[in-house]
């Protein structure tokens, strides 16, 4: 067995290699947002270009590192140590690229971002990125630096140096620090990390198991993602503190289906890590054993729920259970389980390798510390980001991403997942903090996966989206969820096709009503969307149900295509990309939509905006009076 | 219940040794079989019961209850949509509906010649390149460090315009599966 000071040796012996390399190395960032950026064929025209270039060139490997909006990046490491970051790197920049940095071993202006480590010369320090102001990157330390398919990597830059300290701990003392540093739970029901760490140690029953929620299935969420493909080793040190801390000696790191290279590179620093004894028996002469595994979720949005995972994990269908039993008592396997999230198992080795003391440094009194958050939606830089916590959210959504694009306005912000409901955009200035965000009569913050609508938004079509999702997703049990997201969406559509009644509104209330008494935070959670769209957008819904009309022009039941007469001449193009053929010419040789034909798909307005637009279907001029 | 073959029956017996009863392995096991067939045999439920000594109908309990286990072969092309909400607000529906026209397909179906296929998937957070789909092959793909996400992701069509969509939904129909 290695000490501490043995692995860290090897770990600093690597990262000085990698940091000042024998040639110039260039790292792609392979990520799952940086592969939809198109980084595959930036790969293969590197390869290409290498190969009959004869560059004298290593090509290493990244992770995104939250520029999404900049991908596909590329860091360009010098010999001489100076690291300079590139985006987004496309297949015709590759060849100057290389002859700017290799050939010339100087700096490539057209794509430089900014300067990672060593003389940047004339390119600023990463620091000072307009999209780095304000943030403190505790978590994402290493994102879009390290190689995350190497855990030297991480352990050169402080990784289990927080394992160290509390493998010299006593339980006890390892949860009192733990409770100290105020870390809560980060997956959204905001409860104290310690104290569910020390349910866990009190319980009788073994073994005792670490579960950690990597089901991250909010859309548009995607910060353990960034995560689990950029530094996963974060997360398993997180996991094996809480281990040595309550007694666990398997864990489970349940990482949903659809982030397959999260899966790969968690399983590969899972391996590392117990070559280099960090994970097996007797980590770090604490005389405790820990061992874990990657679990594959296969599509199940409600298996985020705690007991639904447990159930998944158990060889069965994700159905939540009932608590009482917690888990703390009866859970995988009806044995003692602690379920924790992602983030809140990656601040536990910040806290212990830096002290509670300094991690309450930074946040809210009542929120210590920082947390990631992706911005996703109608702004005009996608990204991930970290944060103290308590910071506004329209910092991040209009400083760090750009705010909505130039002629729109901001309409709604969902600030965590379709269970938490949708805000106008008065919520901009709310601190994103657990009370602050209870101001609005939301569950509370959610997981840092915030969307942002703009005008072109309709909030009736938006809520019965979230319905759908909570329908789709619901496990079946409870009649209450299964059942009342089907009337909400099938009401909600209703209104959207122009259907709707005056009496919609109270049969919204009296599902509403019902749901409450579902077993789970799925049907607990499904009324959010209808609450909000009932408390804060109640004219447009009225406009809906009463005017038949969707002044966003999104509802389909409620507008109609027309060719513009003044421009018929332009509408060939238009008729030739209608995917229904449903533009069409009279015997006069004017062209119409036939309406039977429309799927209101837009494709016709895109090519020729002029001699298509978009009229109000059915609207009715006098409101009708409520009955 | 079908005979199985024998030889079929030794592939699953080989490709599910590893897996235990009582020690949470269904969903590993059901990877496994997806991963080797493309998708979940019919005769593959009573092999996995078999192994992790749990009932048929529990086995294909699970497999029902996930959106991403298969009980019918892929098609050669698999058109996964977004349904997230940055694709959405950025025309993801309009997609969605422009696809469903032109290959006459409704969502998690094939085309008869099993050639093509619509699949709703969920988010995973590349929302910076939305609206967007991507298409699954099921042969040909190569070593390299994003090995897994060609594999599993595909080739992602981003930031796609309706228009482009009927233009990839037309070169799709009418026979041309090329990335």
């Amino acid at each position: 067995m290695s000490t501490y000071a043995e692995i860290r040796k090897q770990a600093d012996a690597a990262w000085a290699t990698w940091t000042k390399p024998a040639r110039t190395r260039l790292d792609v960032t392979v990520a799952t947002c940086s592969h939809a950026a198109g980084v595959g064929a930036t790969l293969k025209a590197l390869r290409e270009t290498v190969a009959a270039g004869g560059y004298a060139v290593d090509l290493g490997l990244l992770s995104c590192g939250g520029m999404c909006f900049l991908e596909p990046l590329v860091i360009v490491t010098q010999p001489n140590g100076n690291r300079v970051l590139y985006g987004p790197v496309r297949p015709k920049d590759v060849r100057a690229l290389l002859d700017a940095t290799v050939t010339r071993a100087g700096v490539y202006p057209d794509l430089a971002i900014a300067s990672i480590a060593g003389e940047g010369g004339s390119v600023p320090p990463l620091a000072d990125h307009p999209f780095m102001q304000g943030q403190v990157r505790w978590l994402m330390a290493n994102t879009g630096i390290t190689d995350p398919e190497k855990l030297d990597h991480y352990i050169a830059r402080g990784g289990y140096e927080g394992l160290a300290q509390a493998a010299q701990m006593e339980p006890e003392a390892i949860i009192a620090e733990m409770g100290a540093s105020g870390v809560w739970g980060r997956g959204g029901a905001g409860f104290p990390a310690g104290r569910k760490w020390d349910f866990l140690r009190g319980a009788r029953n073994t073994p005792k198991y670490m579960v950690c929620n990597a089901d991250e299935g909010d859309p548009g969420a995607f910060v353990n993602r960034i995560l689990l493909e950029g530094d996963p080793a974060l997360v398993i040190e997180g996991m094996t503190i809480a281990a040595l801390a309550t007694g666990a000696t398997y864990g489970y790191l349940y990482i949903r289906d659809e982030y397959p290279l999260g899966i790969e590179r968690s399983e590969r620093a899972i391996k590392q890590a117990r070559e280099r004894g960090l994970l097996g028996a007797d980590i770090l002469g604490s005389g405790r054993d820990y061992e874990m595994r990657v679990v594959r979720g296969a599509g199940a949005y409600v298996c985020g729920e705690e007991t639904g995972l447990l159930s998944s994990i158990q060889d069965s269908r994700g159905m939540p259970r009932i608590k009482p039993p917690f888990p703390a008592n009866a859970g995988v396997f009806g044995l003692p389980t602690n379920v924790n999230n992602v983030e809140t198992y990656a601040c536990a080795p910040i806290v212990f390798r830096d002290g509670a003391e300094k991690y309450k440094s930074l946040g809210s009194e009542k929120s210590p510390g920082t947390k990631m958050f992706s911005i996703t939606g109608d702004v005009q830089r996608v990204g991930a980001m970290e944060v103290p916590f308590a910071t506004p959210t329209g910092y991040l959504i209009n400083t760090l991403c750009g705010g909505v694009q130039p002629g729109r306005t901001l309409k709604i912000i969902q600030p965590g997942g379709p269970l938490l409901g949708m805000l106008p955009a008065g919520a901009i200035d709310t601190p994103l903090d657990l009370d602050p965000y209870r101001v609005w009569k939301l569950g509370g913050m959610g997981g840092g996966g915030i969307v942002v609508c703009d005008d072109t938004t309709c909030p009736v079509d938006l809520t019965a989206y979230f319905e759908w999702f909570a329908e789709d997703e619901s496990c079946g049990r409870c009649t209450t969820c299964h059942g009342g997201t089907q009337r909400y969406v099938e009401i909600l559509r209703r209104i959207a096709d122009g259907g709707g009644r005056a009496s919609d509104i109270e049969l919204l209330e009296l599902i509403t009503s019902t749901l409450p008494y579902s077993n789970c935070f799925h049907g607990q959670g499904a009324p959010a969307a209808v609450n909000c769209l009932l408390w804060y957008f109640m004219d447009e819904l009225q406009e809906h149900i009463q005017q038949k009309r969707c002044r966003a022009g999104v509802c389909r039941g409620l507008i109609r295509y027309a060719v513009d007469p003044r421009h018929d001449r332009d509408a060939a193009a238009a008729a030739a990309i209608c995917p229904t053929n449903a533009i069409r010419q009279d015997d006069d040789g004017r062209y119409f939509i036939d309406q039977s034909l429309c799927i209101k798909c837009n494709a016709c307005r895109e090519v020729q905006p002029e001699a298509i637009r978009v009229d109000d279907a059915l609207m009715v001029l006098e409101p009708v009076a409520a009955d | 219940m079908p005979d199985l073959k024998v030889d079929q029956r030794a592939q699953y017996r080989q490709l599910l040794q590893e897996f235990k009863p009582d020690s949470g392995h269904l969903l590993a096991a059901l990877h496994k079989i997806q991963h080797h067939f493309g998708y979940i045999p019919p005769d593959a439920v009573n092999a996995v019961g078999a192994q992790l000594r749990m009932p048929a109908a529990a086995v294909f309990g699970a497999i029902s209850f996930y959106s991403e286990f298969r009980t019918t072969p892929p098609p050669e092309v698999l058109i996964n949509w977004c349904s997230g909400p940055a694709c959405r607000n950025k025309g993801g529906e309009d997609i969605r509906r422009v696809i469903e026209a032109v290959l006459a397909l409704p969502m998690e179906a094939n085309s008869a010649d099993e050639r093509v296929g619509l699949h709703l998937a969920q988010c995973e957070g590349s929302c910076e390149y939305a609206p967007l789909v991507w298409l699954r092959y099921r042969d040909g793909h190569e070593d390299g460090p994003d090995a897994v996400l060609v594999a599993e992701r595909g080739v992602v069509h981003g930031r796609l315009k309706v228009s482009d969509a009927v233009a990839l939904a037309r070169r799709l129909k009418a026979g041309d599966n090329t990335p």
